[in-house]
Protein backbone atom coordinates (compact mmCIF):
# COMPACT_ATOMS: atom_id res chain seq x y z
CA UNK A 1 0.00 0.00 0.00
CA UNK A 2 0.60 3.71 -0.18
CA UNK A 3 3.75 4.34 2.78
CA UNK A 4 3.39 0.95 3.99
CA UNK A 5 6.64 1.29 4.36
CA UNK A 6 7.82 -1.74 2.20
CA UNK A 7 10.59 0.91 0.90
CA UNK A 8 11.91 2.08 3.85
CA UNK A 9 12.12 -1.68 4.91
CA UNK A 10 14.09 -2.16 2.06
CA UNK A 11 16.32 0.57 2.62
CA UNK A 12 16.67 -0.08 6.11
CA UNK A 13 18.11 -3.50 5.40
CA UNK A 14 20.11 -3.06 2.39
CA UNK A 15 21.99 -0.31 4.63
CA UNK A 16 20.91 2.87 2.44
CA UNK A 17 19.39 4.07 5.63
CA UNK A 18 20.25 4.16 9.34
CA UNK A 19 17.07 2.83 11.32
CA UNK A 20 15.92 5.99 13.74
CA UNK A 21 15.04 2.41 16.23
CA UNK A 22 16.52 -0.87 16.53
CA UNK A 23 19.02 -2.73 14.53
CA UNK A 24 19.20 -4.55 11.66
CA UNK A 25 20.87 -8.11 11.32
CA UNK A 26 22.07 -9.41 8.32
CA UNK A 27 23.85 -12.84 7.73
CA UNK A 28 25.56 -12.75 4.21
CA UNK A 29 26.27 -10.63 1.31
CA UNK A 30 23.19 -8.29 0.02
CA UNK A 31 22.79 -7.39 -3.80
CA UNK A 32 19.68 -4.75 -3.94
CA UNK A 33 17.48 -4.10 -6.57
CA UNK A 34 16.11 -1.14 -6.07
CA UNK A 35 15.87 1.12 -8.37
CA UNK A 36 17.48 -1.05 -11.41
CA UNK A 37 18.67 2.07 -13.80
CA UNK A 38 20.47 4.18 -11.24
CA UNK A 39 24.40 4.42 -11.11
CA UNK A 40 24.20 4.00 -14.57
CA UNK A 41 25.62 6.82 -16.95
CA UNK A 42 24.10 7.43 -20.05
CA UNK A 43 27.51 8.97 -21.63
CA UNK A 44 29.01 5.38 -20.60
CA UNK A 45 28.79 2.48 -23.66
CA UNK A 46 26.65 -0.73 -21.92
CA UNK A 47 29.88 -2.33 -22.00
CA UNK A 48 31.66 0.85 -19.17
CA UNK A 49 28.16 0.87 -17.60
CA UNK A 50 28.49 -3.18 -16.74
CA UNK A 51 31.94 -2.22 -14.75
CA UNK A 52 30.73 1.47 -13.34
CA UNK A 53 27.65 -0.53 -12.03
CA UNK A 54 29.63 -3.50 -10.79
CA UNK A 55 31.91 -1.45 -8.60
CA UNK A 56 28.89 0.06 -6.91
CA UNK A 57 27.72 -3.12 -5.76
CA UNK A 58 30.71 -3.49 -4.37
CA UNK A 59 32.96 -5.84 -6.82
CA UNK A 60 36.21 -5.92 -7.54
CA UNK A 61 37.41 -5.60 -11.09
CA UNK A 62 39.16 -8.85 -11.86
CA UNK A 63 35.80 -10.44 -10.45
CA UNK A 64 33.46 -8.21 -12.90
CA UNK A 65 35.59 -9.29 -15.91
CA UNK A 66 35.24 -12.85 -14.97
CA UNK A 67 31.72 -12.47 -15.19
CA UNK A 68 31.83 -10.05 -18.03
CA UNK A 69 30.39 -12.80 -20.50
CA UNK A 70 27.73 -14.35 -18.48
CA UNK A 71 25.99 -10.50 -17.90
CA UNK A 72 26.12 -9.40 -21.67
CA UNK A 73 24.84 -13.01 -22.68
CA UNK A 74 21.88 -12.71 -20.12
CA UNK A 75 21.35 -9.04 -21.22
CA UNK A 76 20.86 -10.25 -24.79
CA UNK A 77 22.91 -7.13 -25.80
CA UNK A 78 26.15 -8.38 -27.59
CA UNK A 79 25.25 -6.72 -30.42
CA UNK A 80 24.61 -3.25 -28.61
CA UNK A 81 27.44 -3.38 -25.49
CA UNK A 82 29.39 -1.08 -26.69
CA UNK A 83 26.85 1.55 -27.31
CA UNK A 84 25.97 4.19 -25.34
CA UNK A 85 23.60 3.49 -22.87
CA UNK A 86 21.83 7.36 -23.96
CA UNK A 87 20.73 5.13 -26.99
CA UNK A 88 19.55 2.40 -25.22
CA UNK A 89 15.61 2.03 -24.71
CA UNK A 90 14.46 1.31 -21.01
CA UNK A 91 13.68 -2.24 -21.41
CA UNK A 92 17.36 -2.21 -22.46
CA UNK A 93 19.35 -0.76 -19.65
CA UNK A 94 16.92 -2.89 -17.33
CA UNK A 95 17.66 -5.75 -19.23
CA UNK A 96 21.52 -4.69 -18.54
CA UNK A 97 20.50 -3.63 -14.90
CA UNK A 98 18.94 -7.00 -13.71
CA UNK A 99 22.10 -9.25 -15.56
CA UNK A 100 24.17 -7.25 -13.73
CA UNK A 101 22.54 -7.80 -10.31
CA UNK A 102 21.87 -11.18 -10.83
CA UNK A 103 24.91 -12.33 -12.80
CA UNK A 104 26.85 -12.34 -8.84
CA UNK A 105 26.03 -14.69 -6.72
CA UNK A 106 24.93 -13.10 -3.55
CA UNK A 107 22.98 -14.61 0.01
CA UNK A 108 20.55 -12.52 -0.31
CA UNK A 109 18.99 -10.33 -2.56
CA UNK A 110 16.48 -7.68 -2.76
CA UNK A 111 13.53 -6.76 -5.17
CA UNK A 112 11.62 -4.80 -5.32
CA UNK A 113 8.94 -5.22 -8.12
CA UNK A 114 11.87 -5.31 -10.74
CA UNK A 115 10.39 -8.49 -12.43
CA UNK A 116 8.85 -6.22 -14.64
CA UNK A 117 11.28 -5.09 -16.91
CA UNK A 118 11.86 -5.63 -20.47
CA UNK A 119 9.43 -7.53 -22.60
CA UNK A 120 7.09 -10.52 -21.97
CA UNK A 121 10.30 -12.90 -22.98
CA UNK A 122 12.62 -11.13 -20.47
CA UNK A 123 10.19 -11.16 -18.23
CA UNK A 124 9.99 -15.15 -17.80
CA UNK A 125 13.56 -15.43 -18.43
CA UNK A 126 14.60 -12.98 -15.58
CA UNK A 127 11.78 -14.83 -13.21
CA UNK A 128 13.15 -18.10 -14.22
CA UNK A 129 16.16 -16.66 -12.68
CA UNK A 130 14.98 -15.37 -9.87
CA UNK A 131 13.61 -19.20 -9.15
CA UNK A 132 17.15 -20.69 -10.31
CA UNK A 133 18.43 -18.40 -7.40
CA UNK A 134 16.01 -19.51 -4.89
CA UNK A 135 17.51 -23.30 -5.48
CA UNK A 136 20.76 -22.40 -4.87
CA UNK A 137 19.69 -21.23 -1.64
CA UNK A 138 19.27 -17.36 -2.08
CA UNK A 139 17.24 -15.41 0.26
CA UNK A 140 15.45 -13.44 -1.49
CA UNK A 141 13.14 -10.29 -0.41
CA UNK A 142 10.55 -9.64 -2.88
CA UNK A 143 8.22 -6.77 -2.82
CA UNK A 144 5.02 -6.49 -4.47
CA UNK A 145 1.34 -5.92 -5.55
CA UNK A 146 1.23 -8.51 -7.64
CA UNK A 147 -0.41 -11.29 -5.09
CA UNK A 148 0.19 -13.98 -8.10
CA UNK A 149 3.88 -13.24 -8.48
CA UNK A 150 3.96 -13.09 -4.45
CA UNK A 151 2.66 -16.83 -4.60
CA UNK A 152 4.85 -17.83 -7.26
CA UNK A 153 8.10 -16.91 -5.70
CA UNK A 154 7.92 -17.01 -2.31
CA UNK A 155 7.13 -19.40 0.60
CA UNK A 156 6.78 -16.77 3.80
CA UNK A 157 5.15 -13.09 3.59
CA UNK A 158 4.69 -9.87 5.50
CA UNK A 159 1.86 -8.13 5.16
CA UNK A 160 2.86 -4.02 6.24
CA UNK A 161 0.09 -1.48 6.32
CA UNK A 162 1.17 1.91 7.71
CA UNK A 163 5.04 1.05 8.75
CA UNK A 164 3.26 -1.98 10.66
CA UNK A 165 3.14 -5.62 10.26
CA UNK A 166 -0.33 -6.80 10.43
CA UNK A 167 0.36 -10.90 9.81
CA UNK A 168 3.44 -13.00 8.78
CA UNK A 169 3.53 -16.64 7.97
CA UNK A 170 3.26 -18.96 4.98
CA UNK A 171 2.73 -16.98 1.78
CA UNK A 172 -0.61 -18.62 1.42
CA UNK A 173 -2.29 -17.58 4.54
CA UNK A 174 -1.27 -14.12 4.39
CA UNK A 175 -1.78 -13.36 1.18
CA UNK A 176 -5.69 -14.74 1.56
CA UNK A 177 -6.04 -12.44 4.38
CA UNK A 178 -4.82 -9.32 2.59
CA UNK A 179 -7.21 -10.34 -0.56
CA UNK A 180 -9.91 -10.03 1.67
CA UNK A 181 -9.27 -7.02 3.49
CA UNK A 182 -8.15 -5.16 0.19
CA UNK A 183 -12.12 -6.32 -1.11
CA UNK A 184 -13.16 -4.65 2.07
CA UNK A 185 -11.43 -1.24 1.07
CA UNK A 186 -11.59 -1.14 -2.17
CA UNK A 187 -13.96 0.40 -4.45
CA UNK A 188 -16.20 -1.50 -6.91
CA UNK A 189 -17.20 -0.32 -10.55
CA UNK A 190 -18.41 -1.39 -13.89
CA UNK A 191 -18.21 -0.15 -17.19
CA UNK A 192 -20.34 -0.96 -19.79
CA UNK A 193 -18.83 -2.63 -22.85
CA UNK A 194 -19.70 -2.33 -26.51
CA UNK A 195 -23.68 -2.62 -26.88
CA UNK A 196 -23.64 -3.64 -30.60
CA UNK A 197 -21.34 -6.92 -29.79
CA UNK A 198 -23.93 -8.09 -26.84
CA UNK A 199 -25.79 -10.90 -28.08
CA UNK A 200 -27.48 -11.85 -24.84
CA UNK A 201 -30.95 -10.72 -23.33
CA UNK A 202 -30.20 -10.77 -19.67
CA UNK A 203 -31.90 -9.52 -16.87
CA UNK A 204 -30.30 -6.65 -14.61
CA UNK A 205 -29.41 -8.54 -11.65
CA UNK A 206 -28.82 -11.69 -12.60
CA UNK A 207 -26.90 -13.85 -10.21
CA UNK A 208 -22.72 -13.99 -11.23
CA UNK A 209 -19.55 -15.88 -10.34
CA UNK A 210 -16.39 -13.96 -9.47
CA UNK A 211 -13.26 -15.64 -10.04
CA UNK A 212 -9.97 -13.92 -8.67
CA UNK A 213 -7.19 -12.99 -10.84
CA UNK A 214 -9.00 -12.53 -13.75
CA UNK A 215 -7.83 -9.17 -15.91
CA UNK A 216 -9.10 -5.92 -14.53
CA UNK A 217 -10.03 -2.50 -16.15
CA UNK A 218 -10.65 0.95 -14.88
CA UNK A 219 -14.42 1.79 -15.10
CA UNK A 220 -16.46 4.92 -13.56
CA UNK A 221 -19.75 3.72 -12.45
CA UNK A 222 -20.30 2.48 -8.93
CA UNK A 223 -22.26 -0.26 -8.17
CA UNK A 224 -23.82 -2.25 -5.24
CA UNK A 225 -23.27 -5.77 -4.57
CA UNK A 226 -25.58 -8.08 -2.64
CA UNK A 227 -24.82 -11.71 -1.99
CA UNK A 228 -27.18 -14.58 -3.45
CA UNK A 229 -29.88 -13.77 -0.93
CA UNK A 230 -30.04 -10.33 -1.63
CA UNK A 231 -28.68 -9.00 1.25
CA UNK A 232 -25.77 -6.44 1.83
CA UNK A 233 -22.53 -8.62 2.75
CA UNK A 234 -19.39 -7.41 3.80
CA UNK A 235 -16.72 -7.47 0.98
CA UNK A 236 -14.29 -9.29 2.82
CA UNK A 237 -16.54 -12.36 3.73
CA UNK A 238 -17.03 -12.90 -0.24
CA UNK A 239 -14.58 -15.64 -1.38
CA UNK A 240 -13.79 -17.22 -4.73
CA UNK A 241 -16.78 -18.75 -6.34
CA UNK A 242 -19.38 -16.78 -4.35
CA UNK A 243 -22.65 -16.06 -6.24
CA UNK A 244 -23.50 -12.06 -6.19
CA UNK A 245 -26.02 -9.70 -7.18
CA UNK A 246 -24.63 -6.92 -9.04
CA UNK A 247 -27.24 -3.49 -8.53
CA UNK A 248 -27.10 -0.14 -10.25
CA UNK A 249 -29.23 2.47 -11.59
CA UNK A 250 -28.43 2.34 -14.67
CA UNK A 251 -27.98 -0.98 -15.31
CA UNK A 252 -29.91 -1.73 -18.52
CA UNK A 253 -31.30 -5.04 -19.98
CA UNK A 254 -29.57 -6.75 -22.90
CA UNK A 255 -26.26 -5.34 -22.30
CA UNK A 256 -23.23 -7.05 -21.62
CA UNK A 257 -21.25 -5.49 -18.62
CA UNK A 258 -17.65 -5.92 -16.86
CA UNK A 259 -17.28 -5.86 -13.22
CA UNK A 260 -13.90 -4.23 -12.34
CA UNK A 261 -12.21 -4.17 -8.56
CA UNK A 262 -10.01 -1.30 -8.80
CA UNK A 263 -7.58 -1.08 -6.05
CA UNK A 264 -6.67 2.69 -6.53
CA UNK A 265 -3.40 3.87 -6.95
CA UNK A 266 -0.15 3.57 -5.51
CA UNK A 267 3.42 5.27 -5.28
CA UNK A 268 6.29 3.10 -6.43
CA UNK A 269 9.71 4.35 -4.77
CA UNK A 270 10.37 7.67 -6.90
CA UNK A 271 6.93 8.64 -6.31
CA UNK A 272 5.07 7.65 -9.73
CA UNK A 273 1.67 6.88 -9.57
CA UNK A 274 1.43 3.80 -10.61
CA UNK A 275 -1.98 1.20 -11.18
CA UNK A 276 -1.75 -2.00 -9.47
CA UNK A 277 -3.84 -4.81 -11.17
CA UNK A 278 -3.68 -6.94 -8.13
CA UNK A 279 -7.12 -8.45 -7.32
CA UNK A 280 -9.99 -8.07 -9.87
CA UNK A 281 -12.56 -9.77 -11.68
CA UNK A 282 -13.82 -9.11 -14.79
CA UNK A 283 -17.41 -10.84 -15.34
CA UNK A 284 -20.69 -10.38 -17.33
CA UNK A 285 -24.43 -11.48 -17.15
CA UNK A 286 -25.02 -14.59 -18.06
CA UNK A 287 -27.78 -16.19 -19.01
CA UNK B 1 43.54 -5.97 14.59
CA UNK B 2 43.34 -2.68 12.70
CA UNK B 3 43.09 -4.33 8.88
CA UNK B 4 39.76 -6.03 10.38
CA UNK B 5 38.18 -2.75 11.22
CA UNK B 6 34.62 -2.29 9.67
CA UNK B 7 36.02 0.99 7.57
CA UNK B 8 39.49 -0.63 6.09
CA UNK B 9 37.28 -3.70 5.12
CA UNK B 10 34.48 -1.14 3.58
CA UNK B 11 37.57 0.59 2.19
CA UNK B 12 39.07 -2.91 0.36
CA UNK B 13 35.86 -3.80 -1.07
CA UNK B 14 35.27 -0.62 -2.65
CA UNK B 15 38.03 0.67 -4.01
CA UNK B 16 37.44 -0.44 -7.44
CA UNK B 17 34.58 1.97 -7.10
CA UNK B 18 37.41 4.76 -6.45
CA UNK B 19 38.94 4.11 -9.54
CA UNK B 20 35.78 4.19 -11.14
CA UNK B 21 34.31 7.07 -9.77
CA UNK B 22 38.12 8.78 -10.42
CA UNK B 23 37.72 8.22 -13.76
CA UNK B 24 33.97 8.98 -14.63
CA UNK B 25 34.51 12.49 -12.85
CA UNK B 26 37.64 12.87 -15.14
CA UNK B 27 35.63 11.56 -18.46
CA UNK B 28 32.61 13.97 -17.67
CA UNK B 29 35.33 17.16 -17.68
CA UNK B 30 36.80 16.58 -20.84
CA UNK B 31 33.55 14.77 -22.26
CA UNK B 32 32.79 15.68 -25.96
CA UNK B 33 35.71 17.74 -26.18
CA UNK B 34 37.95 16.86 -29.07
CA UNK B 35 41.48 17.92 -27.09
CA UNK B 36 40.15 15.75 -23.76
CA UNK B 37 42.57 15.56 -21.25
CA UNK B 38 45.26 17.61 -22.77
CA UNK B 39 43.48 20.34 -21.95
CA UNK B 40 44.73 19.83 -18.29
CA UNK B 41 47.80 20.91 -19.70
CA UNK B 42 46.89 23.51 -22.44
CA UNK B 43 44.50 25.27 -19.80
CA UNK B 44 47.64 26.23 -17.46
CA UNK B 45 50.00 26.69 -20.00
CA UNK B 46 47.17 29.29 -22.21
CA UNK B 47 46.39 31.28 -18.63
CA UNK B 48 50.07 31.65 -18.09
CA UNK B 49 50.78 32.82 -21.16
CA UNK B 50 48.62 35.21 -21.04
CA UNK B 51 49.45 36.61 -17.29
CA UNK B 52 52.65 36.70 -18.58
CA UNK B 53 52.16 39.19 -21.21
CA UNK B 54 49.93 41.20 -19.01
CA UNK B 55 52.06 40.96 -16.12
CA UNK B 56 55.63 40.89 -17.15
CA UNK B 57 54.80 44.93 -18.14
CA UNK B 58 53.34 45.88 -14.78
CA UNK B 59 55.61 43.52 -12.46
CA UNK B 60 58.71 43.19 -14.61
CA UNK B 61 60.90 43.80 -11.88
CA UNK B 62 59.30 42.50 -8.90
CA UNK B 63 59.19 38.70 -9.98
CA UNK B 64 62.15 36.91 -11.56
CA UNK B 65 60.66 34.19 -13.82
CA UNK B 66 57.00 35.15 -13.63
CA UNK B 67 55.64 32.04 -16.14
CA UNK B 68 57.08 29.58 -12.96
CA UNK B 69 55.67 31.69 -10.23
CA UNK B 70 52.19 31.51 -11.54
CA UNK B 71 51.84 28.26 -12.65
CA UNK B 72 53.06 26.67 -9.22
CA UNK B 73 49.93 29.65 -7.67
CA UNK B 74 47.76 28.49 -10.36
CA UNK B 75 48.22 24.39 -10.25
CA UNK B 76 47.86 24.80 -6.60
CA UNK B 77 45.11 26.68 -6.67
CA UNK B 78 43.02 24.30 -9.29
CA UNK B 79 44.01 21.14 -7.15
CA UNK B 80 42.18 23.17 -4.31
CA UNK B 81 39.39 25.14 -5.97
CA UNK B 82 38.47 21.95 -8.27
CA UNK B 83 38.85 18.84 -5.17
CA UNK B 84 36.74 21.41 -2.93
CA UNK B 85 34.07 22.44 -5.02
CA UNK B 86 33.56 18.91 -6.84
CA UNK B 87 33.31 17.45 -2.79
CA UNK B 88 30.81 20.11 -2.19
CA UNK B 89 28.63 18.70 -5.15
CA UNK B 90 29.54 15.27 -4.52
CA UNK B 91 27.08 14.01 -2.01
CA UNK B 92 24.28 16.58 -3.94
CA UNK B 93 24.91 15.03 -7.57
CA UNK B 94 25.02 11.18 -6.18
CA UNK B 95 21.84 11.50 -4.54
CA UNK B 96 20.19 9.11 -7.43
CA UNK B 97 23.16 6.71 -6.36
CA UNK B 98 22.96 7.07 -2.42
CA UNK B 99 19.28 6.24 -2.42
CA UNK B 100 19.12 3.42 -4.02
CA UNK B 101 22.03 1.10 -3.18
CA UNK B 102 24.83 1.16 0.03
CA UNK B 103 28.30 2.82 -0.74
CA UNK B 104 30.11 3.85 1.85
CA UNK B 105 29.19 8.23 1.02
CA UNK B 106 32.69 9.68 1.82
CA UNK B 107 34.00 7.86 -1.43
CA UNK B 108 31.98 10.59 -3.86
CA UNK B 109 33.81 13.30 -1.58
CA UNK B 110 37.28 11.20 -2.29
CA UNK B 111 36.42 10.36 -5.54
CA UNK B 112 36.74 14.66 -6.66
CA UNK B 113 39.39 15.25 -4.68
CA UNK B 114 41.06 11.97 -6.28
CA UNK B 115 40.48 13.21 -9.65
CA UNK B 116 41.69 16.95 -8.90
CA UNK B 117 45.16 15.21 -7.59
CA UNK B 118 45.11 13.28 -11.24
CA UNK B 119 44.49 16.25 -13.37
CA UNK B 120 47.38 18.38 -10.46
CA UNK B 121 49.42 15.48 -10.99
CA UNK B 122 49.41 16.21 -15.49
CA UNK B 123 49.67 20.00 -14.94
CA UNK B 124 53.15 19.11 -12.97
CA UNK B 125 54.49 17.99 -16.57
CA UNK B 126 53.84 21.56 -18.39
CA UNK B 127 54.93 22.98 -14.72
CA UNK B 128 58.41 21.24 -15.05
CA UNK B 129 58.04 21.84 -18.71
CA UNK B 130 58.13 25.85 -18.41
CA UNK B 131 61.12 25.53 -15.43
CA UNK B 132 63.63 23.48 -18.12
CA UNK B 133 62.33 26.22 -21.10
CA UNK B 134 63.20 29.16 -18.62
CA UNK B 135 66.65 27.56 -17.00
CA UNK B 136 65.20 27.12 -13.48
CA UNK B 137 67.94 25.55 -11.52
CA UNK B 138 66.83 22.06 -10.04
CA UNK B 139 67.91 20.65 -6.49
CA UNK B 140 67.65 18.68 -4.23
CA UNK B 141 65.20 20.63 -2.80
CA UNK B 142 62.93 19.66 -5.04
CA UNK B 143 61.43 17.14 -3.33
CA UNK B 144 60.62 18.72 -0.62
CA UNK B 145 57.94 20.17 -2.92
CA UNK B 146 56.28 16.98 -1.92
CA UNK B 147 55.61 18.14 1.40
CA UNK B 148 53.30 21.07 0.64
CA UNK B 149 51.84 19.28 -2.07
CA UNK B 150 50.64 16.62 0.89
CA UNK B 151 49.30 19.03 3.23
CA UNK B 152 48.03 20.83 0.30
CA UNK B 153 45.62 17.72 -0.51
CA UNK B 154 45.30 17.03 3.18
CA UNK B 155 43.58 20.72 3.36
CA UNK B 156 41.62 20.18 0.08
CA UNK B 157 39.80 16.92 1.70
CA UNK B 158 39.05 18.43 4.56
CA UNK B 159 37.12 21.48 3.11
CA UNK B 160 35.74 19.09 1.00
CA UNK B 161 34.61 17.36 3.59
CA UNK B 162 33.20 20.27 5.42
CA UNK B 163 31.94 21.33 2.44
CA UNK B 164 30.23 18.47 1.37
CA UNK B 165 28.37 18.01 4.17
CA UNK B 166 27.29 21.39 5.11
CA UNK B 167 26.15 21.76 1.91
CA UNK B 168 23.26 18.80 1.70
CA UNK B 169 21.70 21.16 4.56
CA UNK B 170 22.17 24.74 3.31
CA UNK B 171 22.55 24.75 -0.29
CA UNK B 172 23.03 28.04 -0.61
CA UNK B 173 26.29 27.48 0.18
CA UNK B 174 27.27 25.96 -3.45
CA UNK B 175 26.70 29.64 -4.72
CA UNK B 176 28.76 31.20 -1.78
CA UNK B 177 31.37 29.36 -2.02
CA UNK B 178 32.47 30.69 -5.76
CA UNK B 179 32.84 34.13 -3.99
CA UNK B 180 35.24 32.49 -1.63
CA UNK B 181 37.28 30.72 -4.20
CA UNK B 182 37.54 34.30 -6.32
CA UNK B 183 38.76 35.71 -3.56
CA UNK B 184 40.87 33.15 -1.95
CA UNK B 185 42.31 33.35 -5.40
CA UNK B 186 43.03 36.88 -5.10
CA UNK B 187 44.38 37.18 -1.69
CA UNK B 188 46.99 34.29 -1.89
CA UNK B 189 49.11 35.87 -4.18
CA UNK B 190 48.61 33.29 -7.19
CA UNK B 191 49.55 35.90 -9.75
CA UNK B 192 51.02 39.22 -8.83
CA UNK B 193 53.98 39.47 -6.46
CA UNK B 194 53.34 39.23 -2.30
CA UNK B 195 55.52 42.48 -2.07
CA UNK B 196 52.80 44.92 -3.75
CA UNK B 197 50.64 44.19 -0.76
CA UNK B 198 50.97 46.97 1.58
CA UNK B 199 52.28 46.34 4.92
CA UNK B 200 49.55 46.63 7.18
CA UNK B 201 47.69 44.09 4.96
CA UNK B 202 50.60 41.41 4.86
CA UNK B 203 48.75 39.78 8.12
CA UNK B 204 46.38 38.38 5.90
CA UNK B 205 48.69 36.77 3.76
CA UNK B 206 50.78 35.25 6.55
CA UNK B 207 47.53 33.80 8.30
CA UNK B 208 46.35 32.41 5.04
CA UNK B 209 47.14 28.72 5.22
CA UNK B 210 46.61 28.55 1.20
CA UNK B 211 49.53 31.03 0.87
CA UNK B 212 51.75 29.33 3.28
CA UNK B 213 51.60 26.42 0.90
CA UNK B 214 51.61 27.80 -2.75
CA UNK B 215 55.29 29.83 -0.86
CA UNK B 216 56.70 26.85 0.25
CA UNK B 217 56.60 25.34 -2.87
CA UNK B 218 58.04 28.21 -4.78
CA UNK B 219 60.79 28.39 -2.45
CA UNK B 220 61.93 25.00 -3.05
CA UNK B 221 61.29 24.81 -6.26
CA UNK B 222 61.95 28.81 -7.71
CA UNK B 223 64.84 29.60 -5.38
CA UNK B 224 66.34 26.08 -4.51
CA UNK B 225 66.23 26.61 -0.58
CA UNK B 226 64.64 24.88 1.74
CA UNK B 227 61.37 26.87 2.71
CA UNK B 228 60.49 27.88 6.43
CA UNK B 229 59.19 25.17 8.32
CA UNK B 230 57.28 27.28 10.40
CA UNK B 231 55.42 28.59 7.50
CA UNK B 232 54.73 24.60 6.72
CA UNK B 233 53.77 23.41 9.84
CA UNK B 234 51.35 25.77 10.17
CA UNK B 235 49.50 24.75 6.98
CA UNK B 236 49.72 21.62 8.17
CA UNK B 237 48.12 22.25 11.24
CA UNK B 238 45.52 24.25 9.39
CA UNK B 239 45.32 21.07 6.96
CA UNK B 240 45.08 18.34 10.02
CA UNK B 241 42.63 20.36 11.88
CA UNK B 242 40.31 21.00 8.76
CA UNK B 243 40.72 17.05 8.10
CA UNK B 244 39.71 16.13 11.76
CA UNK B 245 36.41 18.57 11.71
CA UNK B 246 35.46 17.53 8.38
CA UNK B 247 36.01 13.73 9.05
CA UNK B 248 33.94 14.25 12.60
CA UNK B 249 31.03 16.52 10.83
CA UNK B 250 30.61 13.86 7.84
CA UNK B 251 30.54 11.29 10.21
CA UNK B 252 28.04 12.15 12.40
CA UNK B 253 25.64 13.71 9.59
CA UNK B 254 26.11 11.07 7.04
CA UNK B 255 22.82 9.41 8.50
CA UNK B 256 21.11 12.79 7.83
CA UNK B 257 21.87 13.03 4.48
CA UNK B 258 18.92 10.90 2.34
CA UNK B 259 16.62 13.16 4.36
CA UNK B 260 17.57 15.99 2.93
CA UNK B 261 18.22 14.39 -0.90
Amino acid sequence: MNGAGKSTLLKVISGVIKPTEGDVSIKGSIVPLLELGSGFDPEYTGRENIFLKGSLLGYSREYLELKYDEIVEFSELEEFIDVKLKNYSTGMSSRLAFSIATAVNPQIMILDEVLSVGDAKFREKSLDRMKTLLDQDVSVLFVSHTLQQVRDLCNKAIWLENGRVIMQGSVDEVCDSYERSVLLKEKIYVKSSDPRKNDAKVPVDKDIILTFNAPIKVGTNWVELLSANRTSVPLEKYVDGDKVIIKHPKLQHGMRYNLHLHTGCFEDMEGNKVNTHSTGFTTEFKD
Amino acid sequence: MISDHRFIANFEKYRYLLVQLIKRDIQVKYRNSMLGIFWSFLEPLLTMIMFTIIFSYIFKRDIPNFPVYYLIGRVAFSLFQSGTTGAMKSIIGNSAILRSVYVPKYLFALATVGSAFVTFLLSLIILVAVMIVTNVQFTIYVIFASLPVLVLLLMTLGVGLILATVTVFFRDIEHLYGVFTMLLMYGSAVFYPATIIPAKWQFLLEINPFYAIISCMRTVLMNGTLYNTGELLYATVFAIVSLVIGMALFYKYQNKFLLHL
